[in-house]
C-alpha cells in the first residue's frame, strides 16, 4: 500500500505497487520480492528499447515507462522475481529505492523491511540478517496484497 | 469522486445470471459511512419478513471507507436476515478479501435470487461469471479454496466458501476465506448454501484513491506508533493475540465450563495463552494492512491432535471447545477447531450446542436411544470430534443439534430450555455475565443475538468500581452504550476494533481524523456519534419490524436463576431487577421507548423518517 500510495501520492492498489509477497496460505510461508539493485543488472541488459537505466545519483536500474513495450523481457531474467507490470498502463515498475530513502521501511513497524548503510549491510551478511524480510517470519504488513480477528 | 471509496455497488442476482452495476450514493455514504451501516440501509431497503433461505433473500457483501487502505487492518461485513435468529445480521472477517473487493471496484455487492444448481461467483475486476461448483458440493472448505484458485490459475486470487455444514443447512454455518478467516456467526453459510452458493472468487487490479496520503501514513507511522508503544494490551496483543483473555476470564470466573455450570475452568493451564504459545504456536501473522499480527498460526505436534495445522485457536474457541465442553488440552481444542472450520461451522455455536447436549445427556434429558447409541460425556474429546461432523452432515443427533440450542430444547422438552444458553436463537460467547452484569445487558441489546462483537464490558465495572457496578445496574448503560457505538462506527469504516482498541486504544477522534485523511470529509466526534446512533436504532427499526422488542431483550434461564458454584462470583445470578433497571436506562440513552421501540422525535432527531411508518 505505501509503495502504491507515495508513487502515486494519491492512489492506494497493492498491484502498482514494487515490493510483493507471494504466499502458501495454507502453511503461512509468505514470499516477499523486492529489487536487490543487482550490480550486474540484468534486467537493463535484457531491455531492447532501452527503457531501463542507470540513475548517476543513485547508482541503480530505474525504468522509463515511455520507452517500455511490456515485452516482460527484463521479467525473465529477473533472478529475484522482482519485477512488475502495471496493470493499466502495462510498463515495468521496479523498486527505485523512494530516490534513497525507502518509504516501505518507514511503514514496517516490525521492521522486517531494513534499509541499512553499506557498512551495516556488510556486518548484517555475517550473520545472514542483511534482508531480513527474506522469510517473511514477522512481515505481515499487507503492503502488496499478495499475501494470504475475525468473528469468533 | 470521494476519497476512500470505490464509488460503485455491485448487484449481482443469480436466478437469472444478470448483474448490474449501481453508483454508491454518497449522501447516504455520509450518513452511513460504510460496512454496516450502509449495507444495513441496503438490507433494509429489501423489505420486511423475507425469508432466510428463500431467493427473495440478498447477502450484502461490504467494505467501507477504510478499508483496504493503510492505517489498520481490513475486514469485510456479509448482512442477511439471519436464519438463526430472524434478526438482522452482520458477520464479519479478516484476512486478505476485504481489500480485494475494494480493488475490484466495489464498496458493495449485493447477491440476491438462487442458482438453479451449485455455482460459484467469479468476479474479476469488471467482468462477472457465474461457474458450476457441480465438483466442489460436499468438499470441505480448504479444499474448495485451493480448487478454485488452481482452476482459475492464479493463487492471489481470494475466496470465500462454505463447507458441508452451509450446504446442509446447518443454523450456524459459516462462511470462510483465506482458509483460516470465518465470518462465523449466524447462519451466513446457510444462507449461501440455500442459495446454491458454494463459494465467490474475487481478484482486484484497481487503485483507491486517497484525501491525503501522506498525513494518513503520518498518522499511522508517528503517532499511531506512539499510541502502540504506550497501550497496556499491545504487546500482549501481538504476543497472544486474543488468547490473552485466557488470563483473564478464570480470574474473574466467568469462562464457561461444562454448559456455563460453572465459571471456573478446572484445568486452565491446558488451555491457556502460554501453554498454546509454547506447544503450538509457529508464527505470527497478520490480516491485510495490519500492523499488530494477532493471528497465530498454529501446529500440533502430540496426541490425537497431532497433525493439524490452522490460524487459531482464538479466545472463544479454546472457551467452547475446551473448558465449555470439558477438554482441557489447547492440541485437541485446536483439532475440534479444525474440524468445524473444514466443515463450515461456527466454533462459538457448535462448542456451546455441544455443551448443552452433553449436559442434558448427563442430567437424562437426552439418552442413548436419541442419540443412536452415544454417550455424550463431558471431556471425551473423540465425541467433540464425531459430533461436529454429525452436525455438519445433519446425520443422526446431528440433525437435533443443527438448529442450535434453541430449537433444539423446544424439540427434547423436559425443561432441557433451562440448560440452553443463548440470546434471541443465537448461542452465548465466553463471557459469563453472572460475573459482570454489564455484559448481561450487552447480550440482551446486541442487535443479532447472544454476541460479544458489539460490546464486551467484562473488566471496566470492576476495575472502575466508581462509576459502574459489577454486580448491580448503576451506570451500565452508559458503558454498553458507548462500547457499541464505537463499533458502530469502526464496523461501517470497515477496519478492525480490537486492533484499534487494544492495540492503539484509537478513539472517535482517531476514526474522525482516519476518515479526514482518506475521505476528505471533515466529520466530528459528534457526528460520528450521531452515525453510530443512527446505524444503531436503524437496526432496531429493522428488528422490530420483524417483531422483536423488550420482551425478547432477555436472558437465558441459566445466568437468571443458576448461582455461579464458586469463584469470585460465586453465588450470583442476574437478578431481575438490575437487568430491568439496565433496559430501561439503556433504552432512554438510545431515545427509544418502554418497549424498546424508537420513538418518532428520535427517528427524525437521526434523519429517519421515512422509515417511521414501519413500525407505527
Amino acid at each position: 500500500m505505501t509503495c502504491s500510495l507515495t508513487h502515486s501520492k494519491t492512489v492506494v492498489n497493492p498491484r502498482m505497487a514494487r515490493i510483493h509477497i507471494s504466499s502458501d496460505a495454507l502453511e503461512a510461508m509468505d514470499s516477499p520480492a523486492v529489487c536487490q539493485q543487482c550490480e550486474d543488472h540484468p534486467c537493463m541488459d535484457a531491455c531492447p528499447t532501452g527503457a531501463m537505466v542507470i540513475d548517476e545519483q543513485l547508482g541503480i536500474v530505474v525504468v522509463h515507462p515511455e520507452d517500455c513495450t511490456g515485452c516482460r523481457a527484463c521479467e525473465a531474467v529477473c533472478p529475484y522475481a522482482a519485477i512488475f507490470f502495471d496493470p493499466e498502463k502495462d510498463t515495468a515498475l521496479k523498486c527505485d529505492l523512494c530516490g534513497g530513502t525507502p518509504e516501505c521501511v518507514k511503514t514496517c513497524r516490525l521492521h522486517a523491511l531494513t534499509f541499512p548503510t553499506a557498512k551495516e549491510a556488510v556486518i548484517a551478511a555475517g550473520t545472514g540478517g542483511a534482508e531480513d524480510c527474506g522469510n517473511g517470519e514477522d512481515c505481515g504488513c499487507g503492503d502488496s496484497g499478495e499475501e494470504g480477528g475475525d468473528d469468533r | 469522486m470521494v476519497g476512500g471509496f470505490t464509488g460503485q455497488i455491485l448487484n449481482v442476482d443469480l436466478s437469472t445470471g444478470k448483474h448490474k452495476v449501481e453508483a454508491l450514493d454518497f449522501q447516504l455514504a455520509r450518513k452511513y459511512l460504510g460496512g454496516r451501516g450502509y449495507a444495513a440501509y441496503l438490507l433494509y431497503r429489501n423489505g420486511a419478513h423475507v425469508e432466510p433461505f428463500s431467493p427473495e433473500s440478498v447477502i450484502v457483501l461490504s467494505t467501507g471507507p477504510l478499508t483496504g487502505l493503510p492505517g489498520t487492518g481490513s475486514k469485510f461485513v456479509m448482512v442477511t436476515r439471519s436464519p438463526q435468529t430472524g434478526l438482522f445480521l452482520d458477520s464479519y472477517s479478516g484476512g486478505h478479501m476485504s481489500a480485494e473487493i475494494k480493488y475490484a471496484g466495489y464498496d458493495h455487492i449485493v447477491i440476491g435470487g438462487r442458482c438453479d444448481r451449485p455455482s460459484y461467483l467469479w468476479i474479476d475486476d469488471g467482468r462477472i461469471e457465474i461457474r458450476s461448483a457441480a465438483h466442489l458440493w460436499g468438499k470441505s472448505s480448504y479444499d474448495t479454496e485451493t480448487t478454485i484458485k488452481k482452476e482459475l490459475g492464479d493463487p492471489a486470487v481470494r475466496v470465500m466458501s462454505i463447507g458441508p455444514g452451509g450446504e446442509n443447512g446447518v443454523l450456524y454455518a459459516c462462511v470462510s476465506t483465506d482458509y483460516y478467516h470465518q465470518a462465523g456467526r449466524g447462519g451466513m453459510g446457510a444462507v449461501m448454501g440455500s442459495k446454491n452458493l458454494k463459494a465467490i472468487a474475487i481478484r482486484g487490479s484497481q487503485g483507491v484513491k486517497v484525501a491525503d496520503g501522506q498525513a494518513l501514513l503520518n498518522l499511522m507511522r508517528n503517532e499511531m506508533e506512539e499510541a502502540f508503544e504506550q497501550s497496556e494490551f499491545g504487546a500482549n496483543r501481538i504476543r497472544y493475540g486474543t488468547t490473552y483473555t485466557t488470563v483473564s476470564t478464570p480470574v474473574l470466573g466467568i469462562m464457561p465450563t461444562r454448559n456455563f455450570q460453572s465459571g471456573v475452568p478446572e484445568n486452565i493451564e491446558g488451555l491457556n495463552c502460554f501453554t498454546m504459545r509454547e506447544k503450538l504456536v509457529v508464527k505470527d501473522k497478520a490480516c491485510f494492512g495490519c500492523q499488530i499480527p494477532c493471528l497465530k498460526y498454529s501446529v500440533v505436534t502430540y496426541g490425537d491432535g497431532a497433525g493439524t495445522k490452522l490460524v487459531g485457536p482464538e479466545y472463544e474457541t479454546i472457551a467452547l471447545l475446551g473448558s465449555n465442553v470439558g477438554v482441557y488440552d489447547i492440541g485437541l481444542v485446536a483439532k475440534a477447531n479444525l474440524l468445524c472450520d473444514l466443515n463450515g461451522l461456527d466454533t462459538i455455536s457448535t462448542g456451546n450446542t455441544i455443551g448443552f447436549a452433553m449436559e442434558c445427556y448427563e442430567k437424562g434429558l437426552l439418552t442413548k436411544e436419541d442419540t443412536g447409541g452415544l454417550e455424550l460425556k463431558f471431556g471425551d474429546h473423540n465425541m467433540v470430534f464425531t459430533l461436529i461432523d454429525k452436525i455438519a452432515h445433519r446425520d443422526g443427533i446431528g440433525d437435533l443439534l443443527a438448529d442450535g440450542v434453541m430449537r433444539a430444547a423446544e424439540k427434547i422438552g423436559k425443561n432441557s430450555s433451562n440448560y440452553a444458553v443463548h440470546v434471541k436463537g443465537m448461542e452465548i460467547p465466553a463471557y459469563d455475565p453472572r460475573g459482570a452484569y454489564a455484559m448481561g445487558l450487552a447480550y440482551a441489546t446486541a442487535s443479532r443475538g447472544g454476541c460479544h462483537r458489539r460490546a464486551k464490558p467484562v473488566e471496566v465495572p470492576r476495575l472502575s468500581a466508581d462509576q459502574y457496578s459489577q454486580f448491580g445496574s448503576r451506570g451500565n448503560a452508559t458503558l454498553v452504550k458507548r462500547l457499541q457505538d464505537f463499533r458502530e462506527v469502526v464496523h461501517s469504516a470497515l477496519v478492525c476494533d480490537p486492533a484499534l482498541r487494544f492495540g492503539f486504544e484509537a478513539t472517535l477522534g482517531t476514526m474522525s481524523r482516519l476518515f479526514k485523511y482518506t475521505t476528505g470529509w471533515d466529520m466530528s466526534e459528534d457526528e460520528l456519534r450521531t452515525l453510530a446512533d443512527r446505524v444503531d436504532t436503524l437496526i432496531r427499526v429493522f428488528n422490530v419490524r420483524e417483531g422483536f422488542d423488550r420482551k425478547d431483550d432477555r436472558l437465558p434461564a441459566r445466568f437468571l436463576k443458576d448461582p455461579l458454584p464458586s469463584g469470585p462470583a460465586k453465588g450470583k445470578v442476574v437478578d431481575a431487577e438490575s437487568m430491568e433497571t439496565m433496559l430501561t436506562e439503556y433504552y432512554t440513552l438510545r431515545g427509544w421507548d418502554d418497549r424498546g421501540v424508537p420513538t418518532r422525535d428520535t427517528l427524525h432527531r437521526l434523519g429517519l423518517d421515512e422509515i417511521a411508518g414501519d413500525i407505527a
